[in-house]
C-alpha cells in the first residue's frame, strides 16, 4: 500500500470512532440526538476543553499532571467577568485581562513546580485550592456572569477563528519547533532525553508557559461561548479538567493513525457527544458518569487492542490453514 | 531576560488583583448586563445598591456591619454579601443592627460543607459573639454546631433551612438553639414546573444543585412532584450537580425540541448565553428560584416565566429570637416558614424592586420589629413571627406601607 492510501484508510479508521457513537446514540435515541444543530452546538462546546486539552497535553506527556489548570481558566474567566462588572471594560481589555491572567497564572503555576521541587501533581493541587480561594474573593454569587457585545468572541465564526489560530500554533510548536521535539523526547524518557542534552528543567517550563497560554484563551472562549463563570467550590475546578484528559487519552490512542492534535480534538468532541448522548437518553447525572466511564473504557480497550486481536484472528486463521495443509 | 520577564509577570498579577478587589469605581447595578458606557469616575459610585455591595468598610459593607459599638454582636455565617440577594441581605441586617445596637460579624464561608460550618461557628465563637445566625445550613449538623455553641454560651439562630425532622427533638431541647427561618421551598420547586406548564412547555429540563443542601434538595423535590403530577409533559431530563451552564447547553445540544429549563438557582445567569448561543433565543422559557438584577428585562421580554425569591426578610426571624434571648426574655422556639415572592412579569418584579428591595427599603421596618421584641412589647409572641412569615407578599408590603 502507497502512502496516500494508508493515510485515508487511517483517516478513515479516526472518523469512524465519532461515527460510529453518532450512530449508536441516533439510534438508542430513535433520532432524537444528532440534529445538525444539536451537532453545531456539539462541535462549539468542543472548541475551549480541546485547547485546555492542549494545554495539558505536553504536561501530560511528560508525566505532570497540572490539575491546577481548571482553576487557572475558572479565575482568569472570573477576573475577565469581575473587570466587566466593576468598570464595564471593552472586548479588547476583557480579552487582555483574561488572557493575560491566564498566561500569569498558569506561569506562576510552573514556577511554583519548578521552584519547589515537589511532585507536579501535589504543588498543583495546592495551586489549584488558592485559585479556587482567590476566585471565590473576586466571585459575585455562585456565578459570575456577562453578556452582550462582550460575549462576541463566543459566536461563529469568531470562535472557530480563535480555535483555528490556536491549533495551528500548537501544531507548529509540537510538530515543528525544538521544543515539540524535545517534549517528546522527555515524554519517552526524561533521563535518557536530560542525557541527550535536553535542558529538561527549561523545557518544563516552557510547557507551563505554553500551557498558560493555551488556558487563558480557553478561559477566554468558555466564558465567551457559555456567557458565565461559575464559583468553584469543593475543588470543582478539576471537573473542567477530567474529560478533557479522557480527550488526551482518546488522543493518544488515535495517534497510531493520526496527528496528535487531531486526535485530541476527536476525543473532545466524542466526550461531548457522550454527554449529550447519554442525556437524550434521559440518563440521570450520577448515571451518566458511570456509562461515559464505562464507555470510554471500552473504546480505549479496543482502540488499544485491536491490533492484538486483529493478529489473533489471522494466527489463528493461519493456524486452521496449516493444519488444513498437513492433513 | 528571566528576571524582566518574572518581573513583567508579577506585576501583572498585582494589577488583576488590584483590579479585582478594587472599590472606588462605579459599578453597575445590572450585573454586567449593559457593557456599554459604564465606566465612571475614580469615587464616584453609580447608585446606592452600588454603596452597598462594593464600598469600603465605614460604610458599613465589610465584614462588619450594623451598629460597631453595639451592645451585642452576632455572627453570620453566609456564602457571600455581594450578589443580589446576599447584599441586600446585609443591608438589612446594617439597619437593624443600627436600630437594636447590634453589630454583625459576616463569616464567609466558601463551602457548604458541614464541616466548613462547624468550623466557621467555633471561629465565630472564639471571637468572641453573642450569637450566631448560620443561613443553609445543614439539616443534620445542626445537633454539632449547638454543642459548640453550648460550650461557649453562644446562641444558634438558622435562617433559609429547616431543621430535619429526626432531629428536631434534640435540636429544641437545647437552650441555645432559639429557632429559625425556611422558605417554601418544595412549594416553589413545584411551582416553577407548572408555570412553565401553564406558558405552553412541553419538554422541560431539570437542573438543580448537587444534593446536600436542604433549601435546594427541597427545591428539587418540588420540582419532581411536580413532573409526577403532569405525566403529559415530557422531562427532557436532569442534572444535579455544580456546572449548571455547561448542563444547559449539553441539554439544548441533546434535544431541540426542549422548549423550557426549570432550575433551582440563577436561572437567567446560567440559561440565557447557552440559549442564545444555541440559536434558540424566544423558544426557550425559564424558571427559576433567586431573583437577580436581570429579572426585571427577562421578564418583560418573556424569557423567564417565572422568578421566585425575595428571601431577604428571612434574617428578621432569627434576629427577632435571637435578640429577645440576648435580652433575657426568650420567645418559644419556632422555625418560621416564610414565602416566597412570585414574579411572572416585569410589573410583578418592579413593584418587588420598588416595595420590598430597592435601597432602603425593606418588608418590615424597626417600627413594626419593636413590636416584636418582648422588651418593648411584652405580649410580643411567636405567634406574630409565624403570621408575618405566612403573610409576606409584594401586596401585604403595599397595604402597609402604601405608594
Amino acid at each position: 500500500m502507497n502512502t496516500r492510501t494508508t493515510n485515508l484508510i487511517n483517516a478513515g479508521k479516526v472518523i469512524l470512532l465519532p461515527v460510529f457513537v453518532y450512530v449508536l446514540f441516533f439510534l438508542c435515541s430513535r433520532g432524537n440526538f444528532g440534529k445538525p444543530a444539536s451537532m453545531i452546538m456539539n462541535f462549539k462546546q468542543t472548541l475551549a476543553p480541546t485547547l485546555i486539552s492542549y494545554a495539558m497535553c505536553c504536561n501530560m506527556l511528560c508525566g505532570r499532571m497540572d490539575l491546577s489548570a481548571g482553576a487557572v481558566v475558572m479565575l482568569s474567566a472570573m477576573l475577565g467577568a469581575k473587570m466587566v462588572y466593576l468598570y464595564g471594560i471593552g472586548l479588547f481589555p476583557f480579552v487582555l485581562v483574561v488572557v493575560g491572567a491566564g498566561l500569569v497564572l498558569g506561569t506562576i503555576s510552573g514556577m511554583m513546580y519548578l521552584l519547589l521541587k515537589v511532585p507536579a501533581i501535589v504543588t498543583a493541587l495546592g495551586v489549584c485550592m488558592i485559585y479556587e480561594t482567590l476566585s471565590n474573593l473576586a466571585s459575585i454569587s455562585w456565578v459570575t456572569a456577562i453578556n452582550g457585545e462582550i460575549t462576541t468572541l463566543g459566536r461563529f465564526p469568531y470562535c472557530l477563528i480563535i480555535f483555528a489560530i490556536m491549533f495551528i500554533l500548537f501544531a507548529i510548536l509540537f510538530n515543528d519547533t525544538k521544543f515539540g521535539y524535545h517534549v517528546r523526547a522527555c515524554a519517552s524518557s526524561q533521563q535518557i532525553a536530560k542525557n541527550a542534552g535536553v535542558d529538561t528543567v527549561k523545557t518544563a517550563f516552557i510547557c507551563y508557559v505554553v500551557s498558560a497560554l493555551f488556558l487563558g484563551v480557553a478561559a477566554l472562549l468558555k466564558i465567551s461561548i457559555q456567557g458565565s463563570i461559575d464559583t468553584p467550590m469543593y475543588m470543582s475546578s478539576t471537573n473542567i479538567i477530567f474529560n478533557c484528559m479522557l480527550g488526551i487519552y482518546v488522543g493518544l490512542a488515535l495517534e497510531q493513525y493520526c496527528n496528535l492534535l487531531i486526535g485530541i480534538f476527536v476525543g473532545n468532541f466524542i466526550m461531548n457527544m457522550l454527554t449529550t448522548g447519554l442525556l437524550s437518553l434521559g440518563l440521570s447525572a450520577s448515571l451518566q458518569d458511570t456509562v461515559s466511564g464505562i464507555f470510554l473504557m471500552i473504546i480505549m480497550i479496543f482502540t488499544y487492542n485491536n491490533q492484538r486481536v486483529i493478529d489473533f484472528i489471522n494466527n489463528r486463521k493461519m493456524k486452521k490453514e496449516l493444519i488444513k495443509a498437513n492433513m | 531576560m528571566k528576571r524582566i520577564t518574572a518581573l513583567l509577570l508579577t506585576l501583572a498579577m498585582m494589577f488583576s488583583l488590584i483590579g479585582c478587589g478594587g472599590n472606588n469605581t462605579a459599578a453597575t447595578d445590572d450585573g454586567g448586563a449593559d457593557t456599554g458606557n459604564r465606566t465612571a469616575a475614580a469615587g464616584d459610585s453609580a447608585d446606592g445598591t452600588t454603596d452597598e455591595v462594593w464600598a469600603d468598610d465605614n460604610s458599613g459593607s465589610g465584614e462588619v456591619c450594623g451598629d460597631e459599638n453595639g451592645k451585642y454582636t452576632v455572627g453570620v455565617i453566609i456564602h457571600t454579601t455581594t450578589d443580589f440577594l446576599c447584599s441586600k441581605y446585609k443591608a438589612y441586617t446594617d439597619y437593624l443592627g443600627k436600630a437594636y445596637s447590634v453589630k454583625f460579624n459576616y463569616y464567609i464561608i466558601e463551602n457548604f460543607a458541614d464541616e466548613t460550618y462547624l468550623s466557621a461557628i467555633e471561629n465565630l465563637c472564639a471571637q468572641g459573639v453573642n450569637a450566631i445566625i448560620t443561613t443553609n445550613f445543614s439539616g443534620t449538623a445542626v445537633l454539632q454546631g449547638l454543642k459548640i455553641c453550648e460550650e461557649n454560651g453562644v446562641y444558634l439562630g438558622v435562617g433559609w433551612s429547616q431543621i430535619e425532622e429526626s432531629i428536631k427533638d434534640q435540636v429544641y431541647a437545647s437552650d441555645y438553639f432559639v429557632g429559625g427561618s425556611y422558605e417554601a421551598d418544595y412549594d416553589a420547586g413545584y411551582e416553577i414546573i407548572t408555570s412553565l406548564i401553564d406558558a405552553g412547555c412541553s419538554n422541560i429540563a431539570a437542573i438543580g444543585y448537587e444534593p446536600g443542601i436542604t433549601c435546594h434538595d427541597r427545591r428539587w423535590e418540588g420540582m419532581m412532584q411536580a413532573f409526577d403530577d403532569h405525566p403529559e409533559v415530557k422531562k427532557a431530563g436532569e442534572y444535579r450537580g455544580l456546572e449548571f451552564t455547561k448542563a444547559v447547553e449539553d441539554f439544548l445540544a441533546s434535544d431541540n425540541t426542549i422548549d423550557g429549563i426549570a432550575i433551582t438557582l440563577l436561572g437567567i445567569e446560567y440559561c440565557s448565553e447557552p440559549i442564545k448561543s444555541a440559536g434558540r433565543e424566544g423558544q426557550v422559557k425559564i424558571a427559576f428560584c433567586d431573583l437577580s438584577e436581570n429579572c426585571q428585562e427577562s421578564l418583560d421580554s418573556g424569557e423567564t416565566i417565572c422568578a421566585i425569591g425575595g428571601q431577604y426578610v428571612d434574617v428578621v426571624f432569627p434576629f427577632v429570637l435571637l435578640y429577645n434571648a440576648l435580652e433575657g426574655n426568650p420567645m418559644d422556639k419556632v422555625e418560621v416558614p416564610v414565602n416566597f415572592i412570585i414574579c411572572k412579569s416585569g410589573e410583578e418584579f418592579s413593584d418587588y424592586m420598588t416595595y420590598l428591595h430597592s435601597d432602603g427599603v425593606y418588608a418590615w421596618t424597626t417600627e413594626e420589629i419593636d413590636r416584636l421584641i418582648k422588651s418593648k412589647n411584652s405580649e410580643a409572641s411567636a405567634k406574630e413571627l409565624l403570621q408575618m412569615g405566612a403573610g409576606y407578599s409584594i401586596e401585604d408590603t403595599i397595604a402597609r406601607h402604601g405608594e
